[in-house]
């Protein structure tokens, strides 16, 4: 097998398709081909990009025109300021949560054999497939006054425990629905660390726990950090959980916003907390960018 | 279990407080959903646990209730029309973002994977707000639009991935044999990355099938899809069958799960 | 331009004429100036290393790249504007780019379908086109089912059942073992023939080249350095390049020092040494040239005088390799390393690296010229 001509437009490279003709010499057939693009960019420029800047506009929107109000509000209540620092605790001890459940599974599942690795990631992958609302309410019958635990510790006489609409309901629910999320991250990131290193370190004089704690665990960090980011940032958004699973002190953004837009009352207060959120979320998606790459993470959803 | 694990050698109880800290985590993952697919089988009246007996109770409610199969039907129709309509637009998306180069690709990537990043929430009522004022409220196409609008990227991420590992030298020599672009595309292109573009619509169909935000703030009472329903039920009066709805959806996501990874093997 | 029919019978291939074709990316020329003119029915090759511009000039003819100047005419029409699945030509790629999802069958009938033909006639042609490429039988096999070998075959197959005129051939071998290839070479000659197509072939290496083609272009650096027969390639290079590129060369740079009326250039070598070589028009005393000869016409000689005309240096042998069906001796002069091949067994019997051996060759073999190799 030879080396072949230097790259050609036509090659499988990321940059071309059959190069249209220089104008002088005919139609260019590739901006034909770009008109291609235009359905999906009309359509989201209606039903995503639109509606987008309207939130926009109405959170900056008052019965006399342009106003901060909204956003006043915000700050000036106290209730809200405490919706924010509810959404970031949960968020966090749920990302720790995550992390310290994920982390051992990862781990197995990174250097299990070939059948047993299948097994765990269709498990993985069920959970992260099914319904959240479905893998909510089952939280809800199991840890009901009358939910399974409730009932088998009743049928052992050991009295009952209260673990739903309270913050246990809320961080186990959620802690399990983006278990997946850290779980696949950390995978992506620990299946490539090669196993060399570990029996150099091995082979160096490491016990096997020195050889994970300096060899093995600084390499997952990109993992750790991937997926703590993500796992954070997608709980400080969520809704379906908490509001299933929580009590009035477990108010979070998501639900915030939702009530005031359900109940029809303060469309332009709800946008600006949609708009802070939005901000706080595209934050942290840049950063995670920054550390990790979003590439990455769309490859893996693919 | 045959658990092969190189890196943790010596100290045998470590490498077993492992595996079964490895356990318990997927027992803790898969708990929930086999109870849930247990007690849709329960032949008590309520949701006790263990169940009394085995029986199919609840499924027949589900299936003979009216309202349930409305809301059955109304979420097919729209999970398909949503479907529809981003694979094709996610196609033609994909295929001049993975071959042209064009200045403000990037933007037009950002853009089309944006609602990926976007809380769910922020899109429902950007879609919410929209609706209302066109005043299509509990319109299914309005549900399949705002829908789309998460599948899209779903479909273009999936389906670009696809058309990258496609060799390009294949329709080449479509065309030196005579083949305009075009049908090049449809003779060869299509018919090889066809497995990726019917994973994408799976997902898309289950994404959509699923999704709860947009068919709420969108719906009026008598169009609510299946999500819709269940949510409708879980926080005002708990109606039973949802325990055999909610086994339902695991199956819709078992069977996506099964088909698109037989579709993975089939492509190698 | 000899074609097995001989002059004056109307050619079923068509002429292709290159017209000062041009491409250039950005900064990058990948092929300057290429003018060449094919005739019908005729096999050229497109020779050169990696990135000479040869597999660019070809996707210019076949019009997957538009040149940045210059013309193509086939049949002396030009083509320019042509869309490629409008140029009628045949095309086999190194990769084949069968269609793993189409039936054997259903790739060669491909161009055919894309032609509107009936199917009736569309069967009888695969079955022929198979035929022609010995895999007959073979209709409803997938890709996959076929060793590198049957593949390619198919890929023939496919790109002549529309009868081209013309067939482009991009390193279509490169893949295949020795024996395999030179097997495939012959059928690609003898399908050639019965077909008789005007054959473009686009490979770097000089064996496949010298075996299969009417002509040779040897390019390099985005140019054609010569065009000829590969005998007149391999005894006439025009250049040090197409002196090294195609078989072997030993080089031997010196000063003219004067022309004689018997048709041989004195030349003196850096060393001090003198020899004589075959002395072309433009060859001037005081210039500075560089000699080009192959290996096989030199011969060792045993102790003894030159008998005029011959070259005859003195020099240690510094290396003995045997190559099956020749044997090659690397020997040493002071400054200079000249390589001997011989076919004789007999020749070197005895000799042992480190022996004082003369190498002797004739001036008529000894070609000038102007360039130093390039780096």
């Amino acid at each position: 097998m030879e080396q072949r001509e230097p790259e050609l437009p036509l090659a499988p490279a990321a940059d071309g398709a059959v190069e249209g003709r220089q104008a002088s010499r005919g139609r260019n057939r590739s901006s034909l081909t770009r008109f291609l693009l235009l359905p999906a960019l009309v359509f989201l420029a209606i039903f995503f990009a639109y509606p987008m800047i309207d939130i926009v506009m109405r959170s900056f929107a008052g019965p006399g025109g342009f106003t901060l109000a909204h956003y006043g509000q915000v700050i000036e209540h106290p209730v809200y300021l405490r919706v924010f620092q509810i959404t970031f605790e949960i968020a966090f001890t749920v990302t720790l949560l995550t992390l310290l459940l994920g982390y051992p599974l990862a781990y197995v599942l990174a250097g299990a054999g070939k059948l047993a690795a299948g097994a765990i990631m269709a498990c993985v992958l069920l959970s992260f497939f099914t319904n959240i609302l479905v893998r909510t309410y089952a939280w809800m019958i199991i840890l009901g006054p009358e939910g399974v635990i409730n009932q088998l510790l009743r049928y052992e006489g050991l009295g009952s425990v209260k673990l739903l609409y309270n913050r246990y309901g809320v961080l186990i629910g959620m802690t399990y629905a983006l278990l997946p999320y850290m779980v696949l991250t950390l995978y992506s990131v620990m299946s490539g660390i090669d196993r060399r290193f570990l029996q150099a370190a091995r082979n160096l004089g490491a016990s096997d726990w020195r050889a994970f704690w300096h060899v093995f665990l600084p390499l997952s960090l990109p993992g750790v950090v991937g997926g703590s980011l993500l796992v954070f940032i997608l709980s400080v958004g969520y809704f379906i959980t908490p509001r299933l699973l929580g009590g009035a002190r477990d108010q979070m953004i998501a639900m915030v916003i939702e009530q005031h837009v359900e109940l029809g009352v303060n469309w332009g207060f709800a946008s600006a907390l949609a708009i802070i959120l939005l901000v706080l979320t595209t934050a942290g998606f840049m950063l995670y960018d920054r550390l990790v790459g979003l590439k990455s993470l769309f490859e893996s959803k693919a | 279990m045959p658990v092969e694990i190189g890196y943790v050698a010596g100290g045998a109880w470590k490498r077993r407080a492992l595996y079964a800290a490895a356990v318990l985590v997927l027992v803790f993952l898969l708990l929930p959903i086999v109870i849930i697919i247990l007690l849709s089988f329960s032949s008590g009246r309520y949701l006790q646990f263990p169940p009394p007996g085995l029986s199919l109770q609840w499924y027949e409610r589900f299936f003979r209730d009216p309202q349930w199969m409305t809301s059955l039907w109304l979420s097919a129709r729209v999970s398909a029309m949503c479907t529809a309509l981003s694979v094709v637009l996610g196609v033609l998306a994909s295929i001049v973002l993975v071959r042209e180069r064009f200045p403000g690709k990037t933007a037009v990537y950002v853009l089309i994977l944006s609602p990926l990043i976007v809380p769910g929430i922020i899109i429902a009522i950007a879609v919410f707000f929209l609706f209302s004022r066109l005043h299509m409220m509990g319109s299914p196409v309005a549900m399949a639009l705002g829908q789309a609008v998460l599948t899209l990227p779903l479909v273009v991420v999936i389906v670009s991935a696809t058309l990258q590992g496609f060799d390009q030298r294949l329709e080449q020599a479509a065309i030196i044999l005579g083949a305009s672009p075009t049908r090049a595309f449809f003779h060869v292109t299509l018919p090889i990355i066809s497995p990726g573009v019917i994973s994408s619509a799976l997902f898309a169909f289950l994404a959509s099938f699923d999704e709860l935000l947009v068919p709420l703030l969108l719906a009026d009472p008598t169009t609510m899809t299946l999500p819709v329903r269940i949510w409708t039920s879980v926080t005002m009066q708990i109606d039973p069958t949802i325990i055999a709805v909610s086994s339902v959806l695991v199956a819709v996501a078992l069977t996506v799960l099964v088909s698109a990874g037989a579709l993975r093997r089939s492509r190698t | 331009m000899a074609g097995p029919r001989g002059e004056g019978v109307a050619r079923r291939g068509a002429p292709v004429r290159l017209q000062g074709l041009k491409k250039a990316y950005g900064e990058t020329v990948a092929v300057r100036d290429v003018t060449l003119s094919v005739a019908a029915g005729e096999f050229i090759t497109l020779l050169g290393p990696s990135g000479s511009g040869k597999t660019t000039t070809l996707m210019m003819i076949a019009g997957f790249v538009p040149e940045s100047a210059g013309e193509i005419y086939i049949d002396e029409r030009p083509i320019g504007r042509v869309p490629p699945e409008r140029r009628e030509l045949g095309m086999v790629f190194q990769s084949y780019a069968l269609f793993p999802h189409m039936t054997v069958a259903e790739n060669i009938a491909f161009p055919l379908r894309m032609r509107g033909w009936p199917r009736g006639e569309i069967r009888q042609k695969v079955a022929a086109a198979l035929e022609m490429v010995k895999l007959p039988g073979y209709e409803e096999r997938a890709p996959r089912q076929l060793s590198g070998g049957q593949q390619q075959r198919v890929a023939l197959a496919r790109a002549i059942v529309f009868e081209p005129r013309v067939l482009l051939m991009d390193e279509p071998l490169g893949s295949l073992d020795k024996k395999l290839r030179e097997h495939m070479q012959a059928e690609i000659k003898r399908i050639q023939r019965q077909l008789d197509m005007t054959v473009i072939y686009v490979t770097h290496d000089q064996d496949e080249a010298l075996t299969m083609s009417d002509r040779i272009a040897v390019m390099h650096q985005g140019r054609i350095q010569q065009v000829g027969s590969p005998t007149a390639l391999y005894d006439e290079p025009i250049n040090a390049f197409v002196a090294d590129f195609i078989g072997e060369s030993n080089f031997v740079g010196g000063t003219v020092i004067s022309v004689d009326a018997d048709g041989t250039a004195e030349v003196r070598h850096a060393s001090g040494r003198v020899f004589r070589a075959a002395w072309h028009g433009s060859v001037q005393p005081g210039m500075s040239v560089v000699a080009s000869i192959r290996p096989e016409r030199l011969t060792l000689a045993a102790q003894g005088a030159a008998d005029s005309p011959c070259n005859l240096w003195r020099g240690r042998i510094s290396e003995i390799i045997f190559i099956g069906d020749a044997t090659k001796y690397k020997i040493a002069l002071e400054d200079l390393i000249l390589t001997v091949k011989t076919q004789d067994r007999d020749l070197g019997a005895g000799a042992r690296v480190g022996d004082e051996v003369g190498v002797r060759w004739s001036p008529a073999h000894t070609t000038l010229l102007h360039h130093a190799p390039d780096p």
